[in-house]
């Protein structure tokens, strides 16, 4: 069986001994040529995972293999099959579009400036600018112009989307869809805006509270999850969470194919962080 | 407000740490070569004796003055030419140029209205902890000097290195570098900057005292001539060179050489600045060359002018630092 | 391939331009400054000859044959502007060519990893490098060649401001380290001190700040070994009569190490040994805080004993140079093989 792009085998982080963990007992396979949103809170875990797939955690538990490849073992080699776009993004200030350019060619032989130039003009700039005078947004665009040029055949996006407005969001995510699926490539985007991700992803990864919540293909997770009043439930039994919906009523989520509503995706997510919620919730009673 | 001093501190620790340590390091090295003199037990009136014998005998007061001497001929004189500068750069070159490099400045200046306020928070402990550190410093650098002036070293040649002139020399550094790092926005290079701007600052004090001095009333203070040598103020800073006729008339050097040369000396080869001919000339004749200059106490008199030429550009400096922080966009 | 690493280079000389520029510019200006201090002295046009019989003449006053004002001149130029650049000036124990190789070198290595991981750039770099390794050289090396040029300009325009302080009565061994090769073995080392502070701490100005210390704290070991190697070298005796003052005189060229002292009879002895001989005969007990031991002196020199300086010449001190560059040089390549480690380790913030 060829190996997955992305896989996870019980892998977990904690930074300090004495602190509760970051991340535990996460195992994922991401199938080739999927795009799976990471969804989760701030603090479940997202950017820990990403950032261990490059080498820049260390796991404490378990292992990553990108490409079969462990970043522990070979990390140039797992870098190098990665395109990543960080949580702030981290560009030089005082250097221009085109100077970022000519950094990641330098870095990667397999850089395809010209791709990458190409998205820089359609988010609208011009390679002369510099960074320091563009918008976090923009900033976002020239990173994304980065992460695309690399033609890497796995694409990690930590909440690139938290800076962008809902026009930026969508040619982003545009953008980003038409060259995955152009490519075959495979993308891991983490993100808590669960709507726009729902529109570019077929996979859904739910993390909370460190662990993993929900692992599945989101036609898959639609299906089977469904909505319901809390209050026609039997003393909530039978619901994986409950949560607050729009209009305040207590809502619950339940693997019933009979009962409710189909539940939207965001709902799913906020019922499974409700389930880990008041898990945690337990634990401290 | 402690707490919050006290995080400024922490944000600043290992700048404000380094400075306060080498501040306090000097200044317990310089009462460690006083307590080193004190040891030597130099009996009451040795020293009096031995000035007033004004001979080389072999005593035992002379032994033990030699020593003195060699216990005081130390480093700690030496450093101090840069302790205030770097003190003073390290510890406020962070202050603005950090929030601006590490891009908190606008978390800093959104939660605090008055950035001038902000400041002044800011600099308030830094200069309190590096106050009193060198103020330490310039307590027992003054304590050091004491001792060396004893055995004959000049306090006008260690003019800014004791003393509270190391506060103010500090002080000035401190507002130069505050202005550079608010200016430049980043720390490595506003401290570079800000070294070659007090470079540049202590070069004209230098320059400008040099002229304060020469523009006192000199006196001869030795004379040197062909019976050899006296003098007359210890310690005299030596601003001219006069001479003295055989006949007790007092001629400038000009002068002199001029006679010289019309009595039949060679002229001097238009690199000899020296005119060596005249001086041979002058000597064979019996003309006594004279040291021109003013007493110790005359020259020290530049110490307060030290103080405010630095103090000032401190001041300036730190005003002018909080304009650039008014209208300065936070990165 | 070779256009996009020379447009690279020129993008880490783009970022690092304010530390790298200043570094340059204050080698270029030492170095012109040494060459103003040779043109000056070139142009003076002394006569040959002037010298040798000037250092043995000056004493007396007598002009030789056209020497004396030039001399004077020469040895002003050489002492003042000259001496700025070789040995520091007042108080300051600092020369420029003293400190010039480590404030080039930290200026130069401390920003390449401190300012990443300050700026929180090191993951956007570290995330497009594979290769640490890789991505540390292409930072380091345009940084090392634009340094390296100018320091060696610097060092090299200064040796005729050393060649004429050595004909001046100098020594060429006081001069190790302020010019030629030399320096640059000593912008090696300090560029990779710096360049390891900037990894180890993550900051510039800390990172800059302990860079100097650890130089500072290289440079009195290097003096400490440097003292402890000449005192090991078999010293002669480095005094001679005057031909014309019938003195004893130093032997030009030549460092002293130590003292020993001629007997009256002609053999010579150590001055542990003379001084043994002293204290047989002295009446008096010796002065405990007389450190030099002036009576013991002034009995030697009433009784006939001569003391002598004691050393090597200076061709033989000399042979410090290698050993002053093997240690810059070891400590700078361990440094940037800290660095490396370092790098291959660090968490990017």
């Amino acid at each position: 069986m060829p190996e997955p792009p992305l896989r996870t085998e019980r892998f977990g982080r904690r930074y300090r001994r004495s602190r509760p963990w970051a991340v535990r007992d996460i195992s994922l396979a991401f199938p080739d040529g999927s795009m799976t949103a990471l969804v989760g809170p701030n603090g479940a875990g997202k950017s820990t995972l990403i950032r261990a797939c490059l080498g820049f955690e260390r796991p404490d538990e378990g292992r990553i293999l990108v490409a079969g490849i462990d970043p522990q073992r070979d990390r140039p080699a797992a870098v190098e099959a990665i395109g990543y776009i960080p949580q702030s993004p981290s560009l030089y200030r005082s250097l221009t579009i085109g100077d970022h350019l000519v950094m990641a060619l330098a870095a990667r032989r397999s850089f395809d400036r010209d791709h990458a130039l190409a998205r820089v003009r359609e988010a609208g700039l011009s390679e002369r600018r510099k960074i320091g005078e563009l918008s976090v947004g923009e900033q976002v665009q020239v990173a994304l112009a980065l992460a695309l040029g690399t033609r890497a055949p796995l694409l990690l996006l930590d909440e690139p989307l938290a800076s962008l407005d809902p026009l930026a969001r969508r040619d982003f995510l545009t953008a980003l869809v038409a060259d995955v699926r152009g490519r075959g490539a495979t993308a891991v985007l983490s993100s808590h805006i669960v709507t726009d991700v729902e529109q570019a992803c077929d996979r859904l990864v739910v993390l909370g509270d460190g662990r993993l919540l929900l692992d599945a293909a989101i036609a898959t997770a639609k299906e089977e999850h469904r909505t319901v009043p809390a209050s026609e439930l039997d003393g909530g039994r039978g619901a994986i969470g409950t949560f607050a919906g729009p209009d305040g009523q207590l809502l619950a989520l339940v693997l019933d194919g009979s009962a409710g509503r189909p539940a939207s995706l965001e709902e799913i997510v906020l019922g499974h962080l409700a389930a880990a919620r008041a898990g945690r919730v337990a634990q401290t009673a | 407000m402690l707490a919050a001093a006290r995080v400024v501190l922490k944000q600043h620790r290992f700048e404000v740490g380094a400075a306060a340590i080498a501040a306090l390091a000097v200044g317990v090295w310089a009462l460690l070569v006083g307590l080193q003199v004190r040891m030597l037990g130099v009996p009451p009136g040795c020293i009096e004796a031995w000035l007033a014998s004004g001979t080389d005998e072999q005593t035992e007061c002379l032994g033990l003055l030699r020593t003195w001497s060699g216990i005081v001929e130390t480093p700690v004189i030496g450093v101090m030419v840069y302790i205030p500068f770097a003190t003073g750069l390290l510890g406020s070159v962070p202050i603005v140029a950090r929030e601006l490099e590490s891009r908190t400045a606008q978390r800093a200046w959104s939660l605090n209205p008055s950035r001038r306020r902000w400041l002044f928070r800011q600099l308030a402990p830094v200069m309190v902890i590096l106050g009193a550190s060198l103020t330490f410093a310039a307590l027992a650098t003054s304590l050091l000097e004491a001792d060396r002036v004893i055995v004959g070293y000049s306090p006008v040649d260690d003019l800014g290195l004791y003393g509270p002139l190391i506060v103010a020399r500090a002080f000035g550094a401190f507002g130069v570098g505050l202005l550079v790092g608010a200016l430049l926005g980043r720390t490595l290079p506003a401290f570079v900057l800000g070294v070659a701007l007090t470079v540049a600052l202590t070069f004209v004090v230098s320059s400008v005292r040099e002229e304060w001095v020469k523009r006192l009333e000199p006196a001869v203070v030795s004379e040197m001539s062909a019976g050899g040598g006296t003098i007359l103020v210890p310690h005299a800073v030596i601003t001219a060179i006069a001479f003295r006729t055989p006949d007790g008339q007092q001629i400038s050097i000009e002068d002199a050489r001029a006679i010289a040369h019309t009595a039949g000396a060679a002229q001097p080869a238009p690199d000899d600045e020296q005119d060596l001919p005249a001086a041979v000339w002058l000597e064979r004749h019996g003309y006594a060359e004279l040291d021109l200059g003013v007493t110790m106490e005359m020259a020290l008199g530049w110490a307060p002018y030290d103080a405010l030429a630095f103090v000032i550009v401190g001041v300036a400096s730190i005003a002018g630092t909080i304009p650039m922080v008014n209208r300065r966009r936070p990165t | 391939m070779s256009r996009t690493l020379a447009a690279a280079a020129r993008v880490v000389l783009k970022q690092y331009r304010f530390e790298v520029g200043a570094a340059v510019l204050a080698a270029l200006a030492v170095g012109i400054w040494a060459l103003v201090v040779e043109y000056r002295l070139d142009a003076l046009d002394v006569p040959p000859g002037c010298i040798q019989d000037w250092l043995w003449r000056v004493d007396t006053g007598e002009d030789i044959a056209g020497c004396a004002g030039p001399m004077r001149t020469w040895g002003e130029i050489l002492t003042g502007q000259g001496g700025i650049i070789l040995e520091g000036e007042g108080m300051a124990p600092f020369s420029w060519m003293g400190v010039l190789p480590f404030a080039v070198g930290l200026l130069g290595g401390v920003p390449i990893v401190a300012r990443e991981l300050e700026a929180g750039t090191a993951q956007t770099a570290w995330s497009l490098n594979g290769l640490r390794t890789r991505w540390l050289l292409r930072q380091v090396m345009p940084v090392a060649i634009l340094l390296g040029i100018a320091v060696a300009f610097a060092a090299f325009a200064v040796e005729a401001a050393v060649e004429a302080d050595v004909a001046w009565g100098g020594y060429a061994s006081f001069h190790i380290g302020d010019h030629g090769p030399l320096v640059l073995t000593r912008a090696v080392g300090a560029f990779g001190i710096g360049l390891l502070t900037g990894a180890l701490l993550g900051r510039t100005l800390p990172a800059f700040v302990s860079g100097a210390v650890l130089a500072f704290a290289l440079v009195f070991a290097v003096d400490m070994a440097h003292d402890a190697w000449l005192k090991r070298l078999e010293p002669t005796v480095i005094a001679e009569v005057s031909p014309l003052t019938g003195e004893i005189v130093d032997v030009p060229r030549t460092v002293t190490t130590g003292w020993g002292v001629r007997t009256p009879e002609g053999a010579m002895i150590s001055f542990a040994e003379a001084r043994v001989i002293v204290d047989a005969a002295r009446v008096a007990a010796p002065d405990p805080n007389d450190e030099q031991d002036l009576t013991a002196l002034g009995w030697l020199e009433e009784h006939g004993y001569t003391l002598l300086p004691l050393g090597v010449t200076d061709e033989m001190a000399l042979g410090w140079a290698p050993y002053d560059a093997l240690a810059f040089g070891l400590v700078g390549v361990a440094s940037i093989g800290g660095a490396v480690v370092l790098v291959n380790r660090r968490r990017p913030t």
